[in-house]
């Protein structure tokens, strides 16, 4: 069974490793950049994921300067609806506590063009192994960190707003699509 | 479903308990995507089991559930999030809570409402700016036309900016939401 799994993770990091040789020789049409998935397109620091790149920050910037939250900016990953949800009702469903951290309302200062996975996004604050497989993460949301009480620091990029109550207020001023693949 | 069961199910989703007991396992980040337990909870139930759980939650909103009131920020929110989805269930409450929304009485304590950073466990959430802006939000979501006049009365008249910008805000996430929703 390790065999047959350790030689399909080889075979697929051949074919990847094939891949991204011919892309960057430019043996490979560059239109193909849209029909690449956000993986490869990653992989590849392809035109496409440059675009989703671009596409978040602006988000980020238009939302900071409409706001005029100057500074002091955190991050919140999720679904969609519940980010837009977040950003309209101006609200958190919170964390209970965990062995080590506080309950609160939990968000990061790694911002949506970083160079890292969704997956490796759940794994660093998910905490929960059952989560990190199924969680979607595929959209952020902006926190102006200007209100109190403030998110503390707790180290490791992560910070947290603590709260005993099921919901917390957080000044959520835009969301967008997360350019992580 | 009986009226005392249904009260009973969304205080274990607060607190995180009975069926709703795996809300504890949403930790840390992940915790946001809780509210999708109740999802699922509210998808199970046949039509009529709906509409009643849809009644109960807007009464709680409205601040007429006793059982509820320690929870009204939290059933408000619970509320919110089912309006999105499931919006055609939640109709039958719409004109109680723009009534509500368009309350003169309201206004003038919305206006008035002080920035806290927490939220109040009893009645006095009524009088938060952050409950005139679910209420805002939720009509937006059940497609009402009756949130115009209120809108535009706090914009101009609130002394809280955060509340003003959060009023912007809101409505401008929301049009975004709505757009990219019919893009689909």
């Amino acid at each position: 069974m390790s065999a047959l799994t350790i030689g399909a993770i080889s075979t697929h990091q051949q074919t990847e490793r094939t891949y991204v040789g011919l892309y960057r020789s430019g043996s490979l049409n560059t239109n193909i950049d849209e029909r690449l998935s956000p993986y490869m397109a990653y992989k590849l620091g392809s035109r496409e994921w440059s675009k989703q790149k671009i596409a978040a920050k602006t988000k980020v910037e238009e939302g900071v300067r409409e706001s005029e939250c100057r500074g002091n900016i955190l991050y919140h990953y999720t679904n969609k609806g519940e980010a837009h949800d977040i950003v309209i009702f101006k609200e958190m469903y919170t964390s209970s506590p965990h062995p080590g951290r506080p309950g609160g309302a939990y968000a990061t200062d790694i911002p949506p063009w970083a160079k890292m996975t969704q997956q490796e996004l759940r794994k660093q604050f998910y905490f929960s192994r059952h989560r990190i497989k199924s969680g979607d993460v595929s959209w952020f949301v902006v926190l102006c960190n200007n209100v109190e009480p403030f998110f503390g620091s707790v180290g490791n990029n992560e910070w947290v707003k603590e709260d005993v109550a099921s919901s917390t207020p957080v000044n959520a001023i835009t969301c967008g699509r997360n350019a992580m693949p | 479903m009986e009226r005392e069961k249904i009260i009973n199910e969304i205080i274990d989703f607060v607190e995180g308990q009975g069926r709703f007991s795996e809300r504890k396992e949403h930790v840390g980040m992940s915790a946001s995507l809780s509210g999708e337990l109740f999802d699922s909870y509210f998808e199970s139930l046949d039509s009529s089991s709906k509409r009643n759980v849809a009644q109960i939650l807007t009464e709680s909103a409205l601040g007429n559930c006793e059982e509820l009131i320690p929870h009204m920020a939290v059933t408000t929110r619970l509320l919110a999030s089912l309006c999105r989805r499931y919006g055609r269930y939640f109709q039958c409450g719409r004109k109680a809570l723009e009534k509500e929304f368009n309350d003169s009485e309201n206004h003038t304590r919305w206006i008035n409402a002080k920035d806290i950073g927490y939220t109040p466990s009893d009645l006095s959430y009524k009088e938060d700016w952050h409950y005139s802006l679910k209420l805002y939000g939720i009509l937006c979501y059940l497609g009402s036309d009756a949130t115009d006049d209120t809108y535009h009365y706090l914009l101009g008249n609130s002394r809280s900016h955060r509340f003003r910008e959060s009023l912007i805000r809101s409505k401008k996430i929301f049009e975004e939401w709505i757009a990219d929703s019919e893009s689909e």
